[in-house]
């Protein structure tokens, strides 16, 4: 759907642009996929990219770009602590229902420094942005939540902004790398990357990402979510049968 | 080497797990408890979530409890009347136990309740249980014998209705107080992640005069039974019991708990009793100070529905 949208929205835009701006890009990831196997501490995804067609006669590299790694959303709930009788204990809290598990934004070196706070918000390139929707009753005091929920978000590496991470290889070619830390949740992910040239948006792309878990560790969380029962008692019988080995091995010496 | 546990969703150093249950198992070899007091708060500090923490060392407990269940067994030092009375209170009560588990979680107050549960239990039994074994230490110490007198039978708990003869206890009790303490218990370890042996025994000692010889065995197999219970309500109700971990947690614990038992052999039992009121207190202690100290983030995020 996001990827239609895209799609679409990039088309208006060249029949708008018309000719003038007819560079096309082209991008790939490293990976279309992530196994969280049982022995998974992370992963690396790398993103490359072309301008075709790219007026690069002047030879000057006048391209920027932003690429943002998108995970599922989620319905959170943000919790605050005050002190009751001297005790710690979640007393207010506020829910928000389409919070990106995993948002990454990496940007060219001079996007960072020289994008205007209209062209981040347009294409949310900053958490500020992100605008989680929720009940609304919520006042502006509210958005200490959000805030707090961006703040924990980056302390767990699961939203981050790099604004020198994509590199240009030519005048028209681009890599970046991001990663994925291992407590990522799992899902499809969306890799955008967007084109700008002088804060204009000259192309998009969206590819998708998935994130699964896979072998051993997949089965047992399949095992658990399928057959909750089933899981259950051969969890017991797993235990009774160790300590009936247990001791029997120990018995013996 | 790391491990991803797929219902914590962690990757974790396998060896601090081994490591965990190993040193608990040595423990509770040791003293000759079960360990899930020391192991569920150990998992919590280490950064798995309570509700994982909690799930995952019912089957724990479980296994560290056959063995020895099957020796009492075996040295009929289990009463099985008994037994069965106290697990019919015991499923009850695990019931409950995880229908109050699974709401106080969807409030965002389980944290804070089993922190405060932690603090008044620990707190409670282990005062009493220094208080014991420092009179019993006094006493070896002015070369007194040790007091071992079982308390007379004037307890008003013993003259309810609903009595029954449990054979192997020489014991003709009411069946209420059996079925509650069963209950209670029952529904403590289901929301606490413990055994909860170190209630058990003292209670059927004191409260219903059962004597020592299977006060453990009986406690044990209830533990077992509960505790399997616990296992499976958890894995249905919130789908929390993390199999790798709990593998990590039983291998660990069953090789730790023999080099214990070796040691506990070895020491005086009014030394163990105060060590291991020591170590309870210390446990407490430590959940005193996450209640009122304040927390490192004033906030915290979870999943609106489902498992975080």
């Amino acid at each position: 759907m996001m990827r239609f949208l895209l799609a679409l929205a990039l088309f208006s835009g060249l029949l708008v642009c018309g000719p003038a701006s007819a560079e096309k890009l082209v991008s790939t990831l490293s990976d279309d996929a992530v196994e969280i196997t049982s022995n998974f501490t992370g992963s690396n995804i790398t993103v490359f990219g072309a301008v075709d067609g790219a007026k690069s006669a002047s030879g000057e590299r006048d391209y920027e770009v932003a690429i943002v790694v998108a995970g599922p959303q989620m319905p959170l709930v943000v919790r605050r602590k005050g002190q009751v009788a001297g005790i710690w204990i979640n007393t207010a809290s506020r829910e928000f229902y389409n919070v990106p598990s995993f948002y990454v934004i990496h940007m060219s070196e001079n996007l960072n420094d020289a994008a205007s706070q209209q062209l981040l918000a347009r294409y949310k390139l900053d958490f500020a942005d992100l605008g989680f929707s929720r009940d609304a009753s919520y006042t502006p005091q509210d958005e200490a939540f959000a805030k707090a929920l961006v703040e924990l978000k980056k302390q767990k590496e699961l939203f981050v902004k790099r604004g020198d991470a994509v590199t240009f290889l030519a005048p028209n070619v681009f890599r970046t790398t991001f990663h994925l830390p291992s407590a990522i949740p799992v899902g499809t992910y969306h890799v955008s990357v967007f084109l700008f040239r002088h804060e204009e948006l000259v192309a998009a792309e969206v590819q998708s990402l998935l994130v699964e878990k896979s072998g051993f560790s997949d089965r047992i969380a399949r095992f658990s979510t399928e057959q909750p029962l089933l899981y259950g008692l051969f969890a017991v019988m797993v235990a009774v049968f160790t300590g009936w080995m247990a001791g029997i091995i120990f018995r013996r010496n | 080497m790391q491990l991803y546990l797929p219902i914590a969703e962690l990757t974790v150093n396998i060896f601090v797990y081994l490591g965990m249950g190993a040193a608990v198992g040595f423990i509770s070899g040791m003293f000759g408890v079960g360990g899930g007091f020391l192991l569920t708060p150990l998992l919590i500090f280490s950064g798995i979530s309570p509700a994982v923490a909690v799930a995952t060392v019912t089957p724990q407990i479980v296994a560290s409890s056959t063995s020895a269940a099957i020796s009492y067994w075996r040295r009929r030092m289990i009463d099985p009347q008994l037994t069965m009375f106290l697990i019919v209170g015991g499923v009850t009560g695990s019931w409950l136990g995880v229908r109050v588990f699974t709401m106080l979680r969807s409030l965002g107050q389980l944290d804070v309740i089993i922190s405060l549960s932690y603090v008044t239990f620990l707190g409670l039994i282990g005062g009493l249980m220094l208080r014991e074994a420092l009179r019993s230490f006094l006493r070896a110490r002015r070369g007194r014998p040790p007091n071992l007198r079982r308390g007379r039978h004037h307890n008003w708990l013993l003259g309810l209705p609903f009595k029954v003869r449990f054979r192997r206890s020489k014991l003709y009790v009411s069946v209420i107080p059996v079925i509650l303490l069963g209950l209670s218990i029952g529904f403590l370890g289901t929301v606490l992640g413990i055994g909860g042996g170190f209630i058990m025994v003292p209670a059927l000692i004191y409260l219903l005069r059962v004597p020592s010889n299977v006060v453990i065995g009986t406690s044990l197999g209830y533990i077992l039974f509960t505790m399997a219970l616990a296992t499976v309500l958890h894995s249905l109700e919130n789908g929390a019991v993390d199999l790798m971990l709990a593998c990590l947690l039983i291998v660990g614990g069953v090789v730790g708990a023999q080099f214990g038992a070796q040691i506990g052999q070895a020491m005086r039992g009014d030394q163990l009793r105060l060590f291991l009121a020591l170590l309870v207190l210390a446990v407490a202690l430590r959940f005193l100070l996450n209640l009122f100290l304040p927390p490192a983030s004033l906030y915290s995020i979870a999943l609106l529905q489902g498992i975080g």
